[in-house]
């Protein structure tokens, strides 16, 4: 029997926790009010972290505050009086960064801390230090390969979580303040203004510029180990991390179902276990930006990095969320996120069904008038389907691969 | 009174920088960023001649070389050396574990950013730390009065603003057919350029400005126990010109002093010293 590793998505509000957990991940992991890595970030206020605790625990899964920060004096004067109020909202447990927070939660509240990413933990040893501390669970690396992977786990018996999709830092995590010397923005507080997707010149030691086609960029493709999750689980990591708390309910949901469905079908049927690549095609289509194995295999040579060959392709498949669905009339009650018109071939994805497959016939508004396209933001509309639907299932373009396309 | 720490740049101004009574901050190949690295045969040689030596071990440690280094500390162990600054908590793990009695330096770069902190480790039996560069001067005031640690500031030259493991020149060079015939590179942007560095072990980036705290050190002197100057892109006679300055400089003759380091060098600033960065915008419901 093989133990299932927690899927972990990001929620960048209660919205996105919702959906984050009914569409498949164990558990989500979110900013409090103050002292995490986005601080621009709507984040959660104390009475959401509750609300969405609570909302979590109902359906058995957990939530994690990210407390990751690197305090400055004015700041860690305030850090208890902080996580005690973190404390009351009942959420599971914190990821911090700054081993001063990690000795303050362990020793004066009863909150599990996780080691965050910034550490940029990557051998038994040092894992090893702050298991004998209290740390619950550590985030590896995103440089960390398997055979470092296997080795920490070997040798350390925390509990190990590590990054499986989403953007990469071009630096080593915590090692980068490019944002703080070029924009003022402090990367290690929240800040971060992601100079590594800025152009520069290339100068050579003549100062003369490198001339080439575009211009030097250290911006990273994303990291996707969709492929390796077999692997993972069988190597034995606890918890697999879903990057993204700024990404759209859209993603998220589309990014942990895809997870969920490869973790269940391995766990679930190992034997017959074959990965199926159709799955690639659907995160390459709610992504905007190329994604790789990064570190994990070792080769994190040229095809890791962009060249400021990058189109953004700006996704528009994301056409409303179910809001309502009227069983009797066989009418879902939709709320607008995209351009959509009648003849439109739609699919609606959901944790609780298969996805449904449909053109849309008609289109109601708000006042039971027939419409033939949707084109206001967050419109609220009405169209026909016949198998029933849930709060929280959405309506996307029927996929097709881009690149296909192209 | 603060000691003054340089990172040489070459080889032949170690000898120099020893002759004019300060320390040196020396890397060894394979385990250390942002520093002259050397071997142990090497390291071994000069202790015989100066033991007024730190060494950095300031790399992120991967799993393959964890037995590496602990044989690697060891022999350090034996040696004479004033301390070693470290950035990954493998170091203090295995020194724990093996009972090594060497002077750890927290060195996180960074990281180090609040005496709270600084603390804990103190406790942990870390007894000395170098503080981030981007703090201000009353934050460094602060922890100074607020920790029994033994503090080393970075005031002079220029400042590691980036590591990566990645290779991000090679990559660039190779993704345009192109061959990597320049000893240095930059990074230009907006009239600034930024120092750039691809070796083996993956990519560094420097400030486009070198750090002049010679005002600073005159009033930190007191509270602050080593002032690190980094000799990185400086030739011999401009780091040996620079370390007479920090000798000579008091409260009497800093304006003088300080002209004429700026007379020496065009890019000098004064980084965060004055500039609190910005982390948030926002207010939360306290």
């Amino acid at each position: 029997m093989i133990n299932k590793p927690e899927l972990l998505a990001p929620a960048g509000d209660l919205e996105r926790l919702k959906i984050a957990l009914l569409y498949g991940a164990d558990a989500v992991y979110c900013g409090g009010p103050a002292f995490g890595l986005r601080a621009n970030a709507t984040n959660f206020t104390f009475e959401q972290l509750k609300e969405g605790a609570t909302f979590a625990h109902s359906l058995n899964k957990k939530v994690y505050v990210t407390v990751n920060i690197v305090l400055h004096n004015k700041e860690a004067k305030s850090i208890l009086i902080y996580l005690r109020k973190i404390e009351e909202t009942g959420i599971d447990a914190i990821i911090v960064s700054d081993p001063y927070v990690m000795d303050v939660a362990l020793k004066e509240t009863n909150l599990d801390v996780h080691l965050s990413t910034q550490q940029s933990t990557m051998n038994y040893e040092s894992c090893q230090f702050f298991y004998d501390q209290g740390v619950k669970r550590i985030v590896l690396a995103r440089e960390c390969k398997r055979e470092d992977i296997i080795s920490i786990i070997k040798h350390v018996p925390v509990e190990i979580e590590m990054f499986i999709h989403g953007a990469m830092c071009a630096g080593i995590s915590g090692r980068c303040v490019l944002s703080n010397f070029l924009t003022n923005r402090d990367a290690n507080r929240g800040g971060c203004s992601q100079i590594c997707r800025w152009d520069f010149k290339l100068l050579d030691d003549a100062n003369k510029i490198i001339e080439t086609p575009k211009d030097f960029t250290l911006c990273s493709k994303d990291l996707s180990l969709l492929e390796y999750i077999p692997d993972l689980i069988e190597i034995g990591v606890k918890s697999f991390k879903i990057e993204g708390r700024m990404r759209s309910i859209y993603y998220i949901a589309t990014v942990v179902s895809i997870y969920r469905k490869v973790i269940d079908e391995y766990c679930n049927h190992k034997d017959n276990y074959t990965y199926n690549k159709e799955y690639e095609k659907i995160l390459r289509r709610c992504a905007n930006r190329d994604s790789v194995v990064q570190f994990f295999n070792g080769n994190y040579g040229t095809d890791c990095s962009y060249y400021n060959g990058r189109e953004e392709i700006s996704n528009q498949d994301f056409l409303g969320i179910v809001i309502d669905y009227d069983k009797e009339q066989k009418i879902a009650t939709i709320e607008q996120r995209n351009y959509f018109k009648i003849g439109d071939e739609v699919e609606i994805f959901s944790p609780y069904h298969d996805t449904i497959s449909l053109i849309i016939d008609k289109i109601y508004d708000e006042n039971d008038q027939e419409i033939s396209v949707v084109r206001h933001p967050k419109q609220i509309v009405k169209i026909n389907v016949d198998q029933k639907l849930n709060k929280f299932d959405l309506l996307r373009k029927k996929i097709v691969d881009i690149n296909e396309k192209k | 009174m603060s000691n003054l720490v340089v990172i040489p740049n070459t080889r032949t101004s170690i000898e120099d920088i020893l002759k004019k009574g300060c320390s040196v901050l020396l890397g060894i190949e394979g385990y250390s960023v942002n520093s002259l690295n050397i071997n142990m045969k090497q390291l071994t040689e000069l202790l015989e001649q100066n033991n007024n030596i730190y060494i950095s071990l300031n790399k992120n440690i991967y799993n393959d070389k964890l037995e590496e280094l602990e044989q690697l500390l060891y022999q350090i162990d034996k040696l004479s050396i004033k301390g070693v600054f470290y950035y990954d908590v493998a170091l203090l793990n295995i020194c724990k574990r093996l009972n090594l009695h060497i002077n750890l330096i927290w060195s996180a770069e960074h990281l180090t950013t609040n005496y709270f902190t600084i603390n804990y480790w103190y406790k942990q039996g870390i007894k000395s730390c170098f503080l981030s560069n981007e703090i201000t001067k009353k934050e460094i005031e602060e922890i100074a009065h607020n920790t029994e640690s033994t503090l080393f500031v970075q005031l002079f030259g220029y400042i590691p603003m980036y590591v990566s493991k990645r290779h991000a020149i090679n990559n660039y060079l190779e993704h345009f057919s192109l061959n990597r015939d320049s000893h240095e590179y930059y990074l230009f942007k907006e009239d600034h350029k930024y120092p750039i560095i691809d070796n083996d072990d993956g990519t560094i980036i420097y400030s486009s400005f070198m750090l002049n705290g010679l005002r600073e050190y005159v009033d930190l002197t007191d509270i602050v126990d080593n002032i690190i100057i980094n000799g990185y892109g400086i030739d011999n006679d401009k780091l040996m010109r620079t370390i007479d300055y920090f000798n000579m400089v008091n409260k009497d003759n800093i304006d003088v002093i300080d002209q004429e380091l700026h007379n020496l060098f065009d890019n000098l600033g004064k980084g965060f010293l004055y500039e609190e960065t910005i982390y948030r915008v926002k207010k939360y419901d306290k």
